[in-house]
This record gives C-alpha cells, sequence and structure tokens, in this order.
C-alpha cells in the first residue's frame, strides 16, 4: 500500500521538477507547447510475476508460466499533448487479454500517461508512466484495480509526421484485499511485460 | 488540488478499488491455481484398478483413464452408460431407454484384455437408477413399485417401495454410502403446492421410512452409530447418537445442490467427517459426531468443481467437471492433478 501512495506523489512531483528544468533545455526541439501525438498500439505481452505478499504458504512470487498465464495479447489509443519541448500528457485507453490453462481473462486499463522525449527528431527514445485504473474479468467476477505502468521506447519517423515505436516496459496490477476479508491472503501485485510496435502521429 | 483533497481521492480510489470481490479467491489466485480443461467433461468415478481409473464420462461414456505419466490416456469402452454400478470385479451399465421400457444391461470386466462386453441381463429390468461405486439399482417393477436390487446377481436387497413415484422432473434418487447403506429418497405427494418427501434409509438390517425431512435427501452417513443426512437446502440432520429419529441440526453455508436439485451430492467421509465442496468451490466438513459444520481450508479444490468422490485403498480421488481427476492426501491435504 505505501508503495502505490509513493508511486502517486512521485507522478505528481516529477512533472513539476522536469518543468523547473526546462529553461535550462536546449532550444532545437521537435516539440513545443501545444504538440500533439496520436498512438496506436498493438503487441504480445507476457505474464511478468505474481506476487502474493500475505500468502501463509506456497510460493509468494510466480514468475511467467508459474502464473498459469499464456502470452496474451494488449492494443490501446493514445492521445497527448505536450507541456513543454520535452514533456507529453495524456491518456491513454487499451485493451489486454490473456487466457489462462483455460479461461480467459481480460483487462481493460485506462490511464493518465506521461512522456518524456530527452532525444527528438527522426529517432526518438520516448520514456513513459502511467497511472490509472483498469477493469478486470476473469470467469464470472470483474474487479476494478488500480493500474501503473512504466515504458520505454524507440521510435523512427519515416515520415515528419509519422512514426513507428518499438516499446516494452512493465505494467503493474494491484488486486488489493482488506486485512479482515476472507480474501487478504490473496493479494496480489501482478506484473505483465507488452512488447509492442506503435504508430504515432505527431503535429505541432 | 490541496494536500486534504488529494488524501480524500486517493483514498475513495483505493476504498473502490479494494475488496470488491468476496464471493471466490482472489481473481490472480484463481488464474495461479487454474487446471487443464480435459475433453472428456464430467468425470463419475466407478473403480480403480492400479493407475488405472473406471468412469463415466460426459454424453454416457464409459472410460478407462490411465493415470501413468509415461501412458497417461484416456479409452472408450462404451457409449452406452447411461446408468453405471460396480461390484469392484465388473463394471455394470445401461442406456436410458424410453419411459417404462426395460433397459438392457451389459457387463464390463474390469482390466479385460481385450475389453470384455457382454450382456448381463437383456430387457429384464425398468431401471430408475444406479450407484457408480456399489452393486446397487433401483427399478421400477411391473405394479409401479420400486425394488432395490443388487446388479450383480439381481437378487432383491429392498422390495415393493410403494410411496414413491415420478413426479414432474422429480425421479427416486439412490443415496450410497456403500452396497449396505444406502437411501432411496423421493417424492411421496403433494400437500398444497409443496411436494413432500419421503426417504427409506437401509443400513443392511433395519430399513426406516423418514418423513419429516421435506426436502430430498442428497447425501448421508452411518458410521454404525451416528447418522448424518444431508438435504438439497445445505441442511443437515442428525441421529443424536443412536436410532432413526433425526432432528435438524445446522445448514451448510454457499450450499448449492445439483442440477436437478434431488441429484446425489458427491460427498467422501474421512476421519470421522463427511466432506464436500460448496457451491464457491471451498471444502467443507460436517463432523459425525456432532453435525458441526466447518470449512477446511487446507484442501484445496477451489480451482476445480468437483462432481464425484471414490475412496480406494484410504485414499481419495476427485472426478471434476472439466479438469480431469485429483487426489487429495489426507494426511498432508496437498491435492495433485493424475
Amino acid at each position: 500500500m505505501k508503495k502505490v501512495l509513493i508511486v502517486l506523489l512521485l507522478c505528481l512531483i516529477v512533472p513539476s521538477v522536469l518543468l523547473a528544468d526546462e529553461e535550462a533545455m536546449p532550444k532545437a526541439r521537435q516539440y513545443a507547447m501545444g504538440s500533439q501525438m496520436f498512438t496506436f498500439t498493438a503487441g504480445p505481452v507476457l505474464p511478468a510475476f505474481f506476487y502474493r505478499p500475505f500468502l501463509s504458504s506456497g510460493d509468494k512470487l510466480l514468475s511467467f508460466n508459474e502464473t498459469h498465464l499464456k502470452v496474451g495479447g494488449y492494443g490501446s489509443i493514445r492521445y497527448q499533448g505536450f507541456l513543454s519541448s520535452t514533456l507529453a500528457l495524456g491518456g491513454e485507453l487499451g485493451y489486454y487479454f490473456a487466457y489462462d490453462r483455460n479461461d480467459l481473462f481480460t483487462s481493460v486499463p485506462f490511464q493518465a500517461k506521461l512522456t518524456y522525449i530527452p532525444l527528438q527528431g527522426t529517432i526518438e527514445i520516448p520514456l513513459s508512466i502511467g497511472l490509472g485504473f483498469a477493469y478486470n474479468s476473469y470467469q464470472k467476477t470483474s474487479y476494478m484495480s488500480l493500474l501503473a505502468t512504466a515504458e520505454v521506447g524507440f521510435s523512427w519517423y519515416f515520415k515528419e509526421e509519422w512514426g513507428l515505436t518499438i516499446g516494452t516496459g512493465l505494467q503493474l496490477i494491484p488486486e488489493l484485499y482488506g486485512k479482515d476479508t476472507d480474501n487478504y491472503s490473496d493479494t496480489t501485485l501482478a506484473g505483465f511485460m507488452p512488447i509492442t510496435l506503435s504508430v504515432t502521429y505527431r503535429s505541432n | 488540488m490541496n494536500k486534504h483533497t488529494l488524501l480524500i481521492t486517493i483514498i475513495l480510489a483505493l476504498v473502490l478499488v479494494s475488496g470488491c470481490n468476496t464471493e471466490n479467491d482472489g481473481i490472480f489466485m484463481r488464474i495461479s491455481k487454474s487446471e487443464t480443461k480435459t475433453d472428456v467433461g464430467t468425470i463419475t468415478l466407478i473403480a480403480k484398478s492400479g493407475s488405472k481409473f473406471y468412469t463415466k464420462t460426459r454424453e454416457h461414456q464409459l472410460q478407462v483413464y490411465e493415470s501413468n505419466p509415461a501412458t497417461k490416456g484416456w479409452t472408450l469402452l462404451s457409449t452406452q452408460a447411461t446408468f453405471v454400478a460396480t461390484d469392484t470385479t465388473n463394471i455394470y451399465f445401461a442406456p436410458s431407454v424410453t419411459k417404462d421400457e426395460n433397459n438392457p444391461i451389459s457387463r464390463y470386466v474390469i482390466d479385460s484384455s481385450p475389453v470384455a462386453i457382454t450382456p448381463k441381463y437383456a430387457d429384464t429390468y425398468d431401471v430408475v437408477a444406479m450407484s457408480p461405486t456399489a452393486d446397487l439399482m433401483v427399478v421400477k417393477d411391473g405394479s409401479g413399485k420400486f425394488d432395490v436390487l443388487k446388479v450383480s446377481d439381481a437378487s432383491i436387497v429392498f422390495p415393493g417401495l410403494s410411496d414413491l413415484g415420478f413426479h414432474e422432473t422429480f425421479t427416486p434418487q439412490l443415496i450410497v454410502q456403500d452396497s449396505t447403506n444406502f437411501i432411496v429418497s423421493g417424492v411421496s405427494g403433494k400437500l398444497g403446492e409443496k411436494f413432500t418427501y419421503t426417504h427409506h434409509l437401509y443400513d443392511g438390517a433395519t430399513h426406516t421410512t423418514i418423513t419429516g425431512i421435506n426436502a430430498p435427501v442428497v447425501a448421508f452417513y452411518n458410521d454404525g452409530t451416528d447418522i448424518v443426512l444431508l438435504t438439497s437446502s445445505g441442511e443437515t440432520w442428525h441421529n443424536g447418537g443412536a436410532g432413526y429419529t433425526f432432528t435438524k441440526k445446522g445448514t451448510v453455508p454457499s450450499f448449492s445442490a445439483g442440477t436437478p436439485s434431488h441429484m446425489p451430492y458427491p460427498v467422501f467421509f474421512h476421519g470421522g467427517k463427511l466432506y464436500l465442496q460448496d457451491k464457491n468451490n471451498y471444502m467443507r466438513s460436517i463432523t459425525l459426531a456432532t453435525s458441526t459444520v466447518a470449512e477446511e481450508k487446507t484442501i484445496d479444490l477451489s480451482a476445480v468443481k468437483v462432481w464425484s468422490y471414490l475412496v480406494d485403498s484410504g485414499k481419495v480421488y476427485v472426478g471434476t467437471t472439466q479438469n480431469g481427476i485429483f487426489e487429495i492426501n489426507m494426511t498432508t491435504n496437498k491435492v495433485t492433478s493424475l
């Protein structure tokens, strides 16, 4: 729980720090305040880990195949507007699916996304963090969870406005239960690792 | 946004996403426990011989499962097994037929190679029910009465039950502990809009007609002293440690009978307790001496839905609705997929 609060606070602090440094940045930038980006993303997702900190017996940490999830898929649309020449803020709506040994697990994440692009031009390296919620469904039950994401990409703009990005990162979905509930030991931090290809349209 | 507003927003968000799913295990916990589906569907365990399990599966198929890891697999023996019974040497089975017609009954010799299936009784009995783990069947005779017979030799174990009948979807059910202890439970009439039920308990020596329990009895156990009955509504009834007068003791939480509700409910007996799975796939036990119901958290079958049990040589085996066969080690409570 403490970690989630720390991540939330960092998301509030980091933009202000970066904005404060803006005046020290070099001026030769692709973007300026008001520039926009539309991004369409798709790709496979590896189940990275399930961490169950309050499990009394059995493995607290399961990774990859041990989670019983197979490689799934992720698709999303994202819109971001630039707050400065290096920092873009926006929202992303996605859809993630994966099968376990029988059934389908789906998650609809919607998140605020902050992207920092230190290297710009024909080749770019976008670094993003996101915070939001995910609507998770499995068998006949659903669960609304928090969501935190971090990703890094490598972009190539083959035209002035159009670019392709290969990216990867980590999506964290905590499933939280109170200490007094029967499901307390089921509290899990699930990590997923998408490997994605994105098409981006940018406009200044 | 001031600090208080931010804090309240964060707390509300955490409340929103916490504890919304209390009916089952957590989503990721269930995913991590998920088991592979088998093609055979529901598995009614009949008998075990070495590493082979004899079963009735979906579509009324008599199948054998080889659990040896080197030669794992299913083999079809017959597609005519709507009813099955066993005397541990043979499996008897019969197909469904049109109402009031007699069923041909066949015999399969366990472990026979080549497979030996021969006719046992040709259109002699109108079979109402058989017990998959006992040498018993209920047949309807020419006068409309119900007899309990041993399948192996057609000897009558209990004759002439005249107060039961077919009512809408209700048929008399054979609830079996073993070939000696059984109950024939069914609808005996109507009181206003409600059915009335009669249950015939037989323990090898004494026949008792029970009329005070107005719901189908779906499971029971008799250890010679204590008898516990479980009804389709999850009620437990106990004889008080002697005799055949039953009083209601309690209710199994989250109990959901099968479909139809008067079907025998899968239970097994171990160490003075009757074990069963509730509708949320949690194991519960009924202590025979006290009828106390408890949750058995250490036996984890939450990833599968139990369809049948087989106790063989002190080991407990589980047939599931779609995930194959499991073994419960009752010493360590460990559950293993076979």
